[in-house]
């Protein structure tokens, strides 16, 4: 038996399927160990923050997590490109939009973080994936 | 009666409102009246320009967020208290001003102002009912 350390994140679900079968199964992934972030002493995934972009946007989003150190601290930030799904003239609006966001991923993560409007294209793509998170605490 | 106005996601980072108004420059599109809304980390600029439609995809092809908005062109006497009576008969109706700004550029005697309201209807029958004047698009394009 050969096994493979695939640092995907997942769980085995022992009872039967719904559609009859007995064998155990796996959850669906969560996400990917060497994905994972540790900010102030939280696990934090990627997609967690996506799911709550997706939430609040209702769109797919281009974003990108900056992770830093001030002051001995780790910090977040959430760059999010503005497409013209969420555009709005009044800034009224767009800072509700980061307020949100905000809010939402403290609810979710209870880390805060910073929301940072950027524009289209500013986040760079590398082939085929974009490169979710920058971390400078290395 | 409203007028179409242009608004652009500008991040605050050197150069980028000069790119965006250099397009617009090479593209031959006047702009007539502007503001800028600027918060630490983004700005919205707000344009009335002579060719709204070549305005938009001029800098949505030079990778801007463009928006589209309806506002109206109220003509206000240019004396004291101008303004202000304008203001108080959008008060008395509870019409909320979402923000204005100014037209370089006078209409005969009179100065001519940008409003942006979240009902543009109700604005326009409220205004006109005073006997206050609204600019059509047309009227602006030929200022």
């Amino acid at each position: 038996m050969i096994r493979y350390r695939t640092r995907d994140i997942t769980r085995l679900i022992s009872e039967p399927c719904i559609c009859g079968r007995s064998h155990r199964r796996l959850q669906r992934m969560s996400g990917r160990s060497d994905d994972m972030l540790i900010i102030r002493g939280v696990n934090v995934f990627p997609s967690q923050i996506e799911s709550v972009l997706m939430q609040v946007e209702g769109v797919e989003p281009h974003y990108q997590l900056i992770v830093d150190r001030e002051e001995n601290l780790d910090s977040l930030e959430v760059q999010v490109e503005v497409t013209e799904d969420i555009f709005s003239d009044e800034v009224r609006i767009l800072q509700g939009l980061s307020d949100r966001i905000r809010s939402q991923i403290k609810d979710m993560l209870n880390i805060s973080c910073k929301v940072r409007l950027v524009e289209p294209k500013t986040i760079t793509r590398s082939e085929g994936k974009a490169q979710r998170v920058i971390d400078r605490r290395r | 009666m409203t007028v179409q106005q242009i608004s652009i996601f500008i991040e605050n980072s050197a150069g980028r409102l000069a790119e965006a108004t250099s397009a617009l420059g090479a593209a031959g599109v006047n702009i007539r009246a502007l503001s800028l809304a600027e918060t630490s980390d983004f700005g919205i600029l707000r344009l009335i320009v002579d060719r709204t439609d070549l305005a938009k995809e001029v800098l949505t092809k030079g990778g801007f967020t463009v928006d589209k908005t309806d506002v109206v062109a109220i003509q206000v006497p240019d004396r004291p208290m101008g303004l202000g009576t304008i203001l108080n008969v959008l008060d008395v109706e509870g019409i909320a001003v979402e923000y204005l700004y100014a037209f370089i550029e006078r209409c005969g005697d009179h100065a001519v102002i940008i409003f942006r309201f979240d009902n543009c209807f109700q604005a326009i029958a409220a205004l006109t009912a005073q006997g206050i004047e609204i600019l059509s698009a047309k009227e602006v394009s030929e200022m």
